[in-house]
């Protein structure tokens, strides 16, 4: 289930996306456990997880705090340390993630695979320019002179509803506002038009009408790149009114999987998911 | 998508208002400027900073001018290695209250800082010093500032097997005391010049900058704007010379700035005791020593060289506290 793209391509150099982006399964995650040996003994962050994120679609993985939600996306980037534990494979583009060498992996990292942060002044380097950064995004893939990737940059900054894109490139991170952070993080994560991006609860640091606000812009930039998107959060709300499929985790397990309105009306799992009780809101989709 | 994709044309952005229909008229009333701009601007505000920067530069104008630089003659008419006879008692001749007060005409006189027991021009002399222990002392910085920076972000950022190698490495050189071991070595290689003098120095004190850096290094890999550098696919290069040494920037000028004026003061400990810059050539550390004797009789001997190194001393440590606070992006920006 691809949803319509919510916008047309802007003007530069999105025109020249293909039209059309590959089909079916984009990644594909089997079996992953992930343990951190400690001085009592392997813990187990995340056991016997295997999911699919097809291409375009949102899947959004749900769970509370330490169920390994991060964890999982983390040993699918490559990024925990060097004493994580991580058995299973994950499978993009023919090769697995978890076998091939660091510098294939870090040339997939940002380029065909990109992920945003939760927190967007800490994921920023506080003594270059929002430009800089994003053009240093592009600059990591690419041959391109730094005048063509700052052109890029103001390309994606006004895509992710930043006025005064060209001016903004000069500002620094602590002069945007935290919605204006996050958009120029989803700017540094499309640049490069990834194929998929992982964004670990991307609106938690910020207040309620800014999050609505920044993942719309987030949906909607993901459609004009083509990109598919794993959506970490804890927000059920969120989960219930974008993604396609839904992967609830609990205790490092996949304890449910499926369609939205599979996992929301009926629900497999004895297992409360932890986050829908105690939440004051109602667990029950919200429209749009 | 392959990587071959480049923007078909350069066009400015369509500008696009917070809402729709709505034209933002001018979202930025008065001109930001850039980090450039703001850096100078610290640094030219800083007034100890600026007294620093006037003071050292008229030192170092003063001291390549007057002597000229190797076979590059100077203004000054007296070699710092001619001898001649003794004026006044080699009293220095510098004579700055105005004419109306004690009716003596002169100002700056054959000698303005005296003579030595053996006539040679004090001036000329203390010039020399100035520039052999300036040049030992700026070298002396630019090698530990060097070789800290590299070994410390290596052992930070890399740690592992290789980390702990360079650290333990470090921790030798720590444990070798400075003044020993630098008049050892420089007793032996002592004819070898200031240039071997001034690496002798820089390869014995990089260790602090080094265990610095490493402790910044290791706080700042941890932050998630490196993880995000690493998610966007940079290596570890990129990381280290892009995101972690820009963040140092202070702590490697304020190291390096201290340390080069502890090389004046180390320069001066060793000529002091024999082992530094020696005869024929000149330092103001070996000025001192040579004419340590001479404090009762004639005290200028001691006070030229001793102004000088104070001068030199001080002016750089201020110039490093300025730049720390110019180079810091989170102080306010300044708008015109």
């Amino acid at each position: 289930m691809i949803r319509p793209a919510g916008r047309t391509a802007v003007d530069g150099y999105i025109d020249d996306l293909p039209a059309t982006r590959p089909e079916g399964v984009v990644l594909s995650v089997r079996n992953l456990t992930v343990g951190f040996p400690t001085d009592d003994g392997m813990v187990q962050a995340v056991r016997d997880v295997s999911y699919d994120v097809s291409a375009g679609e949102i899947l959004g993985i749900v769970g509370e705090s330490g169920s390994g939600k991060s964890v999982s996306s983390l040993a699918v980037m490559g990024l925990l340390p060097k004493s994580a534990r991580i058995t299973g494979s994950a499978t993009y583009g023919g090769a697995d993630l978890l076998r091939i060498s660091q510098a294939a992996r870090r040339s997939l990292r940002g380029r065909k695979i990109a992920m945003i942060f939760q927190d967007p002044l800490s994921s920023m380097n506080p003594v270059h320019t929002v430009g800089a950064q994003i053009a240093e995004a592009v600059r990591s893939h690419e041959a391109v002179s730094q005048k063509v990737a700052l052109e890029r940059a103001a390309e994606m900054l006004d895509l992710c509803g930043i006025p005064q894109a060209t001016r903004r490139l000069k500002s620094y991170p602590h002069e945007f506002s935290g919605g204006m952070r996050q958009r120029a993080m989803i700017a540094m994560a499309i640049v490069n038009r990834p194929e998929l991006i992982i964004a670990d609860e991307p609106t938690t640091a910020l207040d309620v009408t800014i999050q609505a606000q920044v993942l719309e812009k987030l949906f909607e930039v993901k459609d004009t790149v083509g990109a598919a998107l794993v959506l970490i959060t804890h927000d059920l709300g969120v989960v219930a009114g974008s993604a396609d499929r839904v992967l609830v985790m609990y205790a490092g397990r996949a304890v449910e999987k499926g369609g939205v309105d599979e996992v929301f009306y009926r629900p497999r799992s004895r297992t409360p998911p932890g986050c829908s009780d105690p939440s004051p809101r109602s667990a029950l989709p919200v429209s749009g | 998508m392959t990587a071959e994709a480049t923007p078909t044309a350069a066009e400015e952005p369509t500008l696009v208002g917070p809402l729709p229909g709505v034209e933002v008229e001018r979202e930025f009333t008065v001109k930001a400027r850039t980090q450039g701009e703001l850096v100078r601007r610290r640094f030219f505000r800083h007034r100890a900073a600026m007294i620093g920067l006037v003071v050292l530069l008229g030192v170092i104008l003063l001291s390549v001018t007057s002597i000229g630089i190797g076979p590059v003659p100077g203004w000054w008419n007296q070699d710092y290695l001619a001898t001649g006879s003794s004026v006044d008692g080699g009293r220095p001749t510098l004579d700055l209250t105005p004419e109306v007060v004690d009716g003596q005409r002169e100002f700056i006189g054959p000698h303005p800082f005296g003579q030595e027991n053996t006539g040679r021009d004090y001036f000329a002399m203390t010039m020399r010093g100035t520039q052999q222990s300036l040049f030992i002392a700026f070298s002396v910085g630019l090698i530990s500032v060097l070789l800290g920076t590299l070994v410390g972000a290596i052992a930070g950022y890399f740690g592992g097997l290789l980390g702990n190698v360079l650290m333990r490495i470090t921790d030798l050189v720590i444990t070798l005391p400075l003044i020993v071991v630098a008049s050892v070595v420089s007793f032996r290689f002592g004819g070898a010049g200031v240039g071997a003098l001034a690496l002798v120095l820089g390869l014995l004190v990089w260790t602090q900058l080094a265990r610095l850096m490493r402790g910044e290094v290791l706080s700042l890999r941890e932050k998630e704007f490196v993880e995000a550098a690493r998610a966007m696919g940079a290596g570890p290069w990129r990381i280290i010379g892009r995101h972690i040494l820009p963040n140092v920037v202070g702590t490697i000028l304020v190291s390096g700035t201290l340390w080069t004026s502890s090389a004046i003061l180390l320069e001066t400990a060793l000529s002091f005791l024999g082992v530094g810059v020696r005869a024929p050539d000149i330092s103001l550390g070996s000025l001192i020593s040579d004419y340590q004797a001479a404090f009762q009789t004639r005290p200028w001997l001691f006070w030229w060289p001793g102004l000088f190194i104070i001068l030199i001393a001080l002016s750089i440590n201020f110039i490093g506290d300025g730049l720390r606070d110019a180079f810091d992006p989170r102080q306010n920006r300044v708008r015109a």
